[in-house]
């Protein structure tokens, strides 16, 4: 009876030994891959979206610093985007740049430069279904057109491929009137 | 176990946990960097939330003057009280200037061409120690009807010297609005002195401001009426902004106008914004 419990210390694992621990070694195998794949794959879906997302916030940064800058009067509105005359200077030029942010295939465009050169075109972001701009004045509702010199605000609604949509409005400095002949 | 087959455990742990760790380091290591570009978006964001808020305390505080100070402006009024110099806020520095653009002779007067705006720029140029041409140059450079917006394009413009800018920058502006009056109780001396050409009346003026703001019950106890292009009071001010939070900074030069509508409400806003240094 004793020697029937006592095993040999250089006999092996008996068969069924060896595969309970493989079956037990295999579902812990693939439970432990299934939650790293489960893991890296939302880390991979979380930093795409990441990503969208400062790219989207980059775009409405740069067209904020831009639109701070403009100078009044020179918005208009362009059959695929807005342009505008801004402050600040390239190429060791004089004050005053041409901005303009127009959609193209599929892309926002931002085209940059003095008035006398060709300008920078860069695409700030891509996946763009469609852009509707809108501008603003004192007492005057959002319109879809320029509604002069005296507009203070340009909205823009961006639709994204993706089927989001975005708003942004932008302050712009406004044109300074005489109110004695207003 | 056979001798020869002794350590395989241990090897395979070793094995195991080195992939472990290299798996749970490059985790880490994304997710820091990803923690610090939301820290400099942060940053950035704060730092313009800063500069805004100067931006309306000035609105604010020169709005408020109209209705409280409307005849006058000159120092000692709670407008000039938004000025700050750089100090320590909670998130980061802030630094606010604020001036009267009255005080200055407006170089886009120039565009029009006049004798008399002519007259002024030479006799600017002469007390900011420059030669003559240098007016002229100046004059020449605009008479085109070209409307400067920086004063730094002098140099482009009219071949000045960044060290001829720099003198004549204290006397001069270029502002979106043309035949601006100077305002007698900010005006520098020698701009003053342009415009009256009446050194009696400028010392006049210089000495009376000094003691208190020059107000029109002021002028007509001094028994003194101003010509034209002399005034008590503006509607145009420049500000100077500068927000620092963490490694982001932001710093924007502006023109403020205001004005009272016909119900008497005050308005200001800016009138023109550069990002960058004064």
């Amino acid at each position: 009876m004793t020697k029937c419990l006592r095993r040999d210390t250089l006999s092996g694992l008996t068969l069924v030994e060896v595969l309970v621990a493989l079956m037990v070694f295999a579902v812990i195998g693939v439970a432990a891959f299934a939650m790293l794949d489960q893991t890296l794959r939302s880390d991979r879906i979380a930093t795409a979206r990441l990503e969208r997302l400062g790219e989207v916030q980059r775009v409405m940064q740069i067209m904020a610093i831009d639109t701070v800058q403009a100078v009044p009067g020179t918005l208009q509105l362009q059959p695929d985007g807005i342009s505008f005359l801004r402050r600040g200077r390239m190429l060791g030029g004089v004050e005053g740049l041409v901005v303009a942010y127009r959609l193209a295939e599929g892309s926002l465009w931002r085209e940059i430069g003095p008035a006398s050169a060709a300008p920078v075109r860069q695409v700030v972001t891509t996946g763009v279904a469609g852009i509707v701009w809108r501008f603003h004045a004192a007492g005057l509702d959002w319109q879809a057109a320029v509604p002069g010199p005296e507009v203070d605000g340009v909205e823009m609604v961006l639709t994204l491929a993706a089927g989001e949509t975005l708003r942004r409005v932008f302050v712009l400095p406004q044109d300074v009137f005489d109110p004695v002949l207003e | 176990m056979r001798r020869r087959d002794r350590g395989v455990v241990l090897v395979t742990i070793l094995v195991v946990m080195a992939l472990c760790v290299t798996v749970i380091v490059a985790m880490t290591t994304r997710s820091e960097q990803a923690t610090r570009a939301t820290g400099r978006d942060l940053d950035a964001a704060q730092a313009q939330a800063l500069m805004a808020a100067g931006e309306d305390s000035a609105l604010s505080a020169l709005a408020q003057d109209l209705l409280t100070g409307p005849l006058a402006d000159g120092p000692g009024e709670p407008w000039t009280r938004v000025a700050q110099e750089e100090a320590s806020v909670s998130l980061g520095t802030f630094t606010l200037e604020i001036w009267d653009e009255a005080a200055r002779f407006n170089l886009n007067d120039l565009t029009e061409s006049t004798p008399a705006a002519r007259q002024v720029l030479g006799d600017i140029v002469a007390a900011a120690a420059l030669p003559p041409e240098v007016a002229a140059r100046i004059a020449a450079a605009l008479a085109g009807g070209r409307m400067l917006l920086q004063i730094g394009d002098l140099g482009p413009l009219a071949g000045l010297s960044a060290e001829e800018i720099a003198a004549l920058q204290p006397f001069v502006t270029c502002d979106p609005v043309s035949e601006r009056p100077i305002n007698v109780n900010t005006a520098s001396e020698p701009v003053l002195a342009a415009i009256l050409r009446n050194p009696v009346l400028t010392k006049r003026l210089v000495d009376r401001r000094a003691v208190d703001l020059i107000t029109p019950d002021v002028l007509k106890e001094m028994a003194v009426i101003l010509p034209s292009g002399l005034v008590l009071r503006s509607d145009f001010y420049g500000l100077h902004v500068v927000a620092t939070v963490g490694q982001a900074r932001v710093e924007a030069v502006a023109l403020i106008h205001r004005w009272t509508d016909t119900y008497g409400k005050p308005h200001a806003v800016i009138a023109a914004r550069r990002l960058g240094a004064a």
